[in-house]
């Protein structure tokens, strides 16, 4: 039997899920026509990112499709240029202008596991995430109690404690992992999920990049 | 009717009727061997002669006689009942075996038997339709493809290992035959003990999280010491092992920690999240203890039957020399325990005993310095023990001109006895000279480790820190 393809979530569903289990997100707006990019940046905080968004855009990073501190229009034209000269002609993919945020980044991430059913991941995130490799997992849905031995187990832990100026309520950060847990346990068309980075300070956790897996072809319209 | 899991498990442990499927004339075949080991005399020093006294039946068609017993056709010609059938004969005729003892009313069936699950497709069709067999007669089954089951205080070795160890408080199970067999040689040597010896093979019916919750109800075994390379029902096992937490810690080793056939994921979390990381977060949850090596799941698994629960994270050393004192302290904080300062009053006391040499360390470490004799380890392990903040102790002994191991290990027993919620683990380092006095601690429930690293994570695991 062919293994189906892992596809990603739309833009709109994930959102809807998102707020669905109270995850807290950076708004965004999601258009491929560069005039309404630069009529909306006017009216955002600067510097803001711009990404590429698709069912197929994976590792955007890598790929030269996230562009940070922008704060000017020029800059912004540079960017949507670069962008699409990094995708290829005919990829389906569009443009998301966000704000940029700062703060300690974190990986919370939810997957299916064969034998042990769905599972919650945390850990130090951002774009070495793997290469740290500090994270840990547990059954999903979790506790209160297990999430606080989950984060506490490993380094990101330190936000919580404060490191250098970044400082994230524990208990709040908790609750976010217990949603999270939700998400993976309860969505059955969501097979598996990456929040990453989430970005922790004193303003909370807010997810800046999701991407949610799906096999289900009407979650990815 | 239904035939669970657990009382199924219990007719294994405790049949009073055997029949041995299979049994063979040949000296060199798994079918002799288990005949052998259930007939037989075993001789223990200290302990006597002894035997499994329930009946045993021997059933092969092609001889009279085995090992001086009568040989039964078939399982259908026994007459009496038949608690447990253990079926060693090869993998073609299983099936047709495991049939007759649904027949004749067996409730528990060994299948010792090889070439199942674990040789490819055609040996998983007949696992399959062994499952099948036991599942419409209610009949429970162990293995296929395992070594069997061993039951040290009713002399039983239902099993193809060589002997049986001492009855004791541990109980192991293993996926591995192989493991559990080598252990048991080991644990004679070392004069280790357990309660029960299982090798679950292909846990095609009965599998780890069913033995768990039969431990749970037996009343010989304090802790678990397991071995699994895989475990098929995940949320079973940890639900089971939740319910131990609190009375039985269970202590795991796993096999095939590395994820060589992880495949390209294209996400963070498909990518970080391996197997044994899931593995791992998953015996976090269910409380369980994870061992790095056999030696220290076999440590941490007698540590943890001996001695209680440490109340809270505040311990204190006691030393004769400063060194181990120190290396005490590293694995201390290694391991995320806590050495409790020593309070001006505690001193004072310590002082009032007039026992102390006037340079011992007042610090945590105590150092109660080269000389000490029995009696100044009485005074600061009375000392210390009595006072609320303190929760547990490590003992250590270095070998002195004037270290009396005897003498030391007495005091430690008799503290111990006088304060039996409060752990206290020794490190009595040395060789031929300390090994009276360890076996008189060991005699006595107290765990001893030659090594101070093993003793502080013991110590940490009586506060659930492995």
């Amino acid at each position: 039997m062919d293994n189906p393809q892992k596809m990603l979530l739309s833009y709109s569903k994930t959102i809807d899920i998102l707020n669905k289990y109270q995850l807290n997100h950076v708004s965004g707006i999601v258009t491929d026509d560069a005039n309404e990019l630069r009529w909306n940046f006017l009216k955002m905080n600067k510097p803001v990112v711009l990404k590429a968004t698709g069912k197929t855009i994976f590792h955007k990073t890598e790929k030269g499709q996230v562009i940070l501190n922008i704060n000017s229009p020029e800059e912004l034209d540079n960017a949507v240029n670069k962008i699409r000269k990094t995708s290829p002609a005919n990829a389906d993919f569009e443009f998301l202008l966000q704000p940029q945020i700062s703060g300690g980044e974190i990986i919370v991430g939810g997957k299916n596991d064969s034998n042990f059913g769905p599972i919650i991941l945390f850990g130090m995130g951002g774009i070495y995430a793997q290469m740290i490799n500090d994270v840990a997992t547990r059954p999903a849905p979790i506790s209160k109690k297990s999430a606080g031995q989950l984060i506490l187990s490993t380094k990101a832990n330190a936000f919580c404690e404060g490191f250098r100026s970044i400082k994230v309520d524990r208990k709040i950060l908790e609750n976010f992992v217990v949603r999270a847990s939700k998400l993976i346990a309860n969505e059955k068309k969501v097979v598996e999920f990456d929040f990453n980075p989430v970005i922790v300070g004193n303003f909370g956790a807010t997810i800046v990049d999701a991407k949610l897996y799906t096999y289900s072809e009407d979650m990815i319209l | 009717m239904k035939n669970n899991a657990v009382s199924s498990i219990e007719k294994m442990i405790n049949p009073e009727s055997i029949a041995v499927i299979g049994a063979s004339r040949d000296p060199n075949s798994v079918g002799y061997g288990i005949l052998k080991n259930l007939i037989s005399n075993y001789k223990e020093e200290g302990r006597g002669q002894y035997k499994y006294e329930g009946k045993v039946f021997a059933i092969n068609p092609n001889a009279k006689q085995i090992l001086g017993i009568k040989c039964y056709e078939d399982i259908l010609s026994v007459h009496e009942h038949i608690d447990l059938a253990i079926i060693c004969v090869r993998a073609q005729i299983v099936n047709q075996v495991a049939w007759q003892c649904a027949k004749k009313g067996v409730k528990s069936i060994i299948v010792i038997s090889a070439g199942f699950g674990e040789i490819g497709t055609a040996g998983r069709i007949m696992q399959e339709q062994l499952v099948k067999i036991c599942k419409q007669h209610s009949m429970r089954m162990l293995g296929p493809n395992c070594l069997g089951v061993i039951r040290p205080s009713k002399t039983m070795n239902a099993s193809f290992a060589l002997t049986i160890p001492n009855p004791g408080q541990v109980a192991f199970i293993s996926q591995s035959g192989a493991i559990a067999d080598s252990v048991i040689d080991w644990a004679i040597e070392e004069k280790y003990t357990f309660s029960t010896i299982v090798s679950t093979g292909n846990s095609a019916d009965l599998d780890a999280a069913d033995w768990l919750d039969w431990l749970a109800r037996d009343k010989q075994t304090k802790s678990i010491a397991m071995y699994v390379e895989s475990i098929k029902n995940g949320r079973k096992f940890i639900k089971s092992a939740k319910k131990l937490k609190e009375k039985k810690p269970i202590i795991l080793l796993k096999g095939g920690k590395t994820s060589q056939g992880q495949k390209a994921a294209n996400s963070h979390t498909g990518a970080l999240a391996g197997d044994y990381q899931v593995f791992f977060g998953a015996m976090k949850e269910a409380g369980v203890i994870i061992a790095e090596s056999i030696e220290e799941m076999f440590d941490l698994a007698r540590a943890l039957c001996k001695q209680p629960k440490l109340q809270k994270n505040s311990i204190a050393i006691i030393t004769n020399g400063g060194g181990v004192g120190v290396l005490c302290a590293d694995y201390c904080s290694q391991f995320g325990l806590n050495l409790a300062n020593l309070k001006k009053s505690t001193l004072n006391k310590l002082d009032k005993t007039k026992m102390m040499n006037p340079n011992y360390s007042k610090n945590n470490p105590l150092d109660i310095i080269g000389d000490a004799r029995p009696l100044q380890y009485k005074a600061a392990l009375e000392t210390l023990i009595g006072e609320n903040y303190i929760s547990g102790i490590l003992v250590i002994q270095t070998l002195q001109s004037m270290t009396d191991p005897v003498w030391d290990a007495k005091i430690v027993i008799e503290v111990h006895k006088k304060n039996p919620k409060k752990p206290i683990i020794c490190v009595f380092m040395g060789g031929k000279y300390s090994h009276v006095g360890i076996r008189l601690l060991e005699q006595n429930n107290i765990v001893e480790f030659n090594e101070p690293r093993k003793a502080v994570k013991a110590m940490a695991a009586l506060y659930g820190l492995v």
